[in-house]
């Protein structure tokens, strides 16, 4: 064998080359003054390298029907048998192709050196010679061997060249498809955009998704301007699920459809695609998720022919696209929880504004009706005083002065409501300015000193000014509440402080008393309306049951709260609680 | 109590014949000419016929509300001076500045307003008109 071919063969240099230094080794060795290296596949016969005394290479890359063969005895002997065959000129017949006739007339001798690649001969050494020397079988043998390698190689790099050639085609498909993936497009457009980009990636002339609609499969998106042009969507009927093949395989089995003219008629095709029109050929595969089946992916009428790497493409782009419509789904079905949890709410918020309007107007009618009775019973009450009525009895004018208290009492009572129902009906805007609160406490247990019981005092502690932005009304309303219900609750001789400081946050007013206390059943029930103590109640202690209702909503209005501690029989201490506010520029002072 | 040879005449508008008829009688006997009308239509028929030299207005009317007395009898250029002091226990701050903007000259809260005291706003309000 020649040293440099050896070389070459065991090193995995090129194998065109390989291929052109074996026919001139082996016209070298046997003499021949030409010689063809020709390959064989199923349907192709090629010339793959050629050598000619005094020439140059010829015939390279000629490729002839398989059926060529039955032309050639010879070479189809020597492929049939797998032996090395001898014989005369290749060109004695009459049907010799014109471009080759010249080379092989000139022929007197020919010797076929198969080469087979496993069980099958993989391609053929033809050598002659144009002198009386006719070849000898055993001359050749040497040549089987050597050549058998040569052939392995360039089968080898042919099939390099082919997985290069789909890596690539994969990448590319790759490429294109995780560009859509990655663009924010609708669903309609995404869908229709990963279409196109199969049906390129494919050769194909037309790509759909046909999704899975009940017992129809629906085409996303027309598959070509025809089908664009036409009214209403494309449609088909599902297969049953028990039915064999056809889409019934690729819906419920993951099975690919592959249908080709040459492999698989094109009456194949499910009668449904027939109804779609100029379908020739067809690759269908999944289109589902973990799940179960979305529907498929269908691409038709491929430019070449579908070979297996198409399905992996398509498999690919179903796979991906089942991912994306996933996140669809998902994005869908939470912008519909949202809506439909924004739609309870907004309906919880209108039921609750509704029956908090119906309490409001129920409680203002009411305080209204009560006032028409009072009026006219105080109205005649005080003409009865006046003596507009004229000169009542001495026992009767005794009792008058009673009954216009009593009224008085029960007037007050009715104000209270209507202020109840007032501060429900408005709701306090930003009527608010700085305010200091240790300021409104003195204001206010000034006047409560002198309004209500002169004798007491009330010790006030403050630590300097202590600033809250607020509705001053509404301050000074809690606060007089709060003192006010201290003086009622506690006996005349014990003490009262009212306490303003600051916790971090936070501006406080403790008003503390020592009155009759308040047990923990009774705290639980203290901020609502019209509930008294009981211990109050016994006490025979006027109030309405309003006052701490009103106080609480106003400082949880302002931002605050009041909480209230207390053992029965020890006394109490309210606080008022509300946001601090660093203390006004100079000269801006909101008092 | 009668002042000079004419009578301040008063109308007073009041859909509770009781509470009506109380504060008639403490009008008439401070002395003043008071007539009563119960709703809001019988008003304007009374207000028509003769005006008077003030009116006590009830907002809570059957039919026809106060305030839209108010509204015609401001509207209609014979009656549009008419003094009206509004007589209500409605005390909502949204209607005490609807009956001012609609041109009240004094808003009263019944149950705060003794009977004497209608006597001394009718003389301030009163706008005396000779027959």
């Amino acid at each position: 064998m020649d040293d440099t071919l050896a070389l070459d063969l065991v090193s995995g240099g090129n194998p065109y080359q390989i291929m052109s230094r074996l026919v001139t080794m082996a016209a070298a060795n046997t003499g021949a003054d030409r010689c063809t290296l020709t390959s064989l596949d199923q349907n192709v016969f090629r010339v793959e390298a050629s050598y000619q005394r005094g020439g140059p290479p010829d015939f390279v890359g000629h490729e002839y029907p398989i059926d060529w063969l039955a032309r050639q005895p010879l070479i189809q002997q020597a492929v049939t048998s797998g032996a090395i065959v001898v014989g005369g000129s290749l060109g004695e017949r009459s049907d010799i192709e014109p471009d080759l006739a010249p080379a092989l007339l000139e022929v007197k001798h020919t010797g076929i050196v198969p080469l087979p690649v496993g069980n099958a001969v993989g391609a053929v050494l033809i050598l002659s010679r144009k002198g009386d020397r006719p070849f000898a079988v055993r001359d050749l043998e040497g040549l089987q061997q050597v050549g058998m390698l040569a052939v392995l190689a360039l089968r080898n790099a042919r099939l390099v060249e082919a997985v290069q050639s789909a890596q690539q085609r994969g990448l590319e498909a790759l490429t294109l498809m995780s560009r859509h993936i990655a663009s924010s497009m609708e669903p309609a457009a995404f869908f229709e955009k990963m279409s196109e980009t199969v049906a390129g990636l494919v050769d194909a002339e037309r790509a759909a998704f046909w999704q899975l609609i009940g017992d129809e499969l629906v085409a996303l998106h027309p598959w070509d301007d025809d089908a664009r042009g036409k009214a209403g969507t494309m449609r088909m009927p599902v297969p049953h699920p028990a039915s064999v093949g056809g889409f019934a395989g690729v819906l419920y089995a993951g099975k690919a459809l592959m249908v080709r003219p040459e492999t698989v008629p094109t009456d194949a095709l499910p009668e449904p695609v027939h109804a779609l029109g100029n379908v020739r050929d067809l690759l269908a595969v999944p289109w589902r998720t973990a799940a179960g089946p979305l529907g498929i992916l269908m691409a038709c009428n491929s430019r070449t022919t579908f070979i297996d790497q198409d399905e992996w493409i398509m498999r690919l782009a179903a796979r991906a696209s089942a991912l994306v419509w996933q996140g669809y789904d998902a994005e869908h079905r939470a912008e519909m929880l949202k809506a439909a949890e924004i739609e309870r709410l907004a309906a919880h918020a209108q039921r609750m504004a509704d029956l908090d309007q119906q309490k409001s107007e129920f409680l203002q009618l009411a305080s209204h009706e009560l006032r028409a009775p009072i009026t006219l019973v105080s109205g005649y009450l005080s003409m009865l005083e006046d003596g507009s009525l004229g000169q009542l009895p001495e026992t009767a004018s005794k009792v008058v002065p009673l009954m216009a208290t009593r009224m008085r009492q029960m007037s007050h009572l009715v104000e209270r409501m209507l202020a109840a129902s007032r501060l429900e009906i408005r709701r306090r805007d930003a009527g608010t300015i700085d305010v200091r609160i240790d300021d409104v406490t003195r204001a206010v247990v000034a006047s409560l000193t002198i309004d209500e019981d002169p004798r007491r005092t009330i010790a006030v502690e403050t630590t300097g000014p202590v600033y809250v932005r607020a509705d001053p009304d509404s301050v000074e309303t809690i606060l007089t509440n709060l003192v006010s219900n201290a003086l009622k609750y506690s006996p005349e001789m014990t003490d009262i402080a009212v306490v303003v400081r600051e916790e971090p946050g936070w501006a406080m007013v403790d008003v503390i008393d020592h009155g009759i206390g308040i047990s923990e059943q009774e705290s639980a029930r203290l901020f609502q309306p019209f509930r008294r103590l009981d211990s109050a109640l016994s006490a025979g202690i006027e109030g309405t049951g309003l006052g701490l209702y009103l106080s609480r909503n106003l400082a949880l209005e302002l931002g605050g709260d009041i909480e209230a501690r207390s053992a029965s029989g020890e006394g109490s201490t309210f606080t008022l609680r509300l946001p601090a506010h660093p203390a006004p520029p100079a000269g801006q002072s909101g008092d | 109590m009668t002042e000079g040879t004419s009578t301040t005449r008063l109308l007073l508008v009041d859909d509770d014949a009781a509470l009506a008829e109380m504060y008639a009688l403490q009008l008439t006997a401070s002395g003043f000419d008071v007539t009563t009308a119960h709703s809001g239509a019988e008003a304007l028929r009374l207000v028509n016929d003769s005006l008077p030299d003030l009116i006590y207005l009830d907002l809570g009317l059957p039919g026809m509300g106060g305030l839209e007395v108010l509204e015609r009898l401001r509207k209609t250029p014979d009656t549009a001076d008419v003094p009206v002091v509004i007589l209500t226990n409605y005390s909502e701050p949204d209607m005490m500045e609807r009956g001012k903007r609609l041109g009240a000259q004094d808003y009263l809260i019944k149950v705060d307003t003794p009977p004497a005291l209608l006597a001394a706003a009718a003389r301030k309000w009163a706008q005396h008109t000779e027959d």
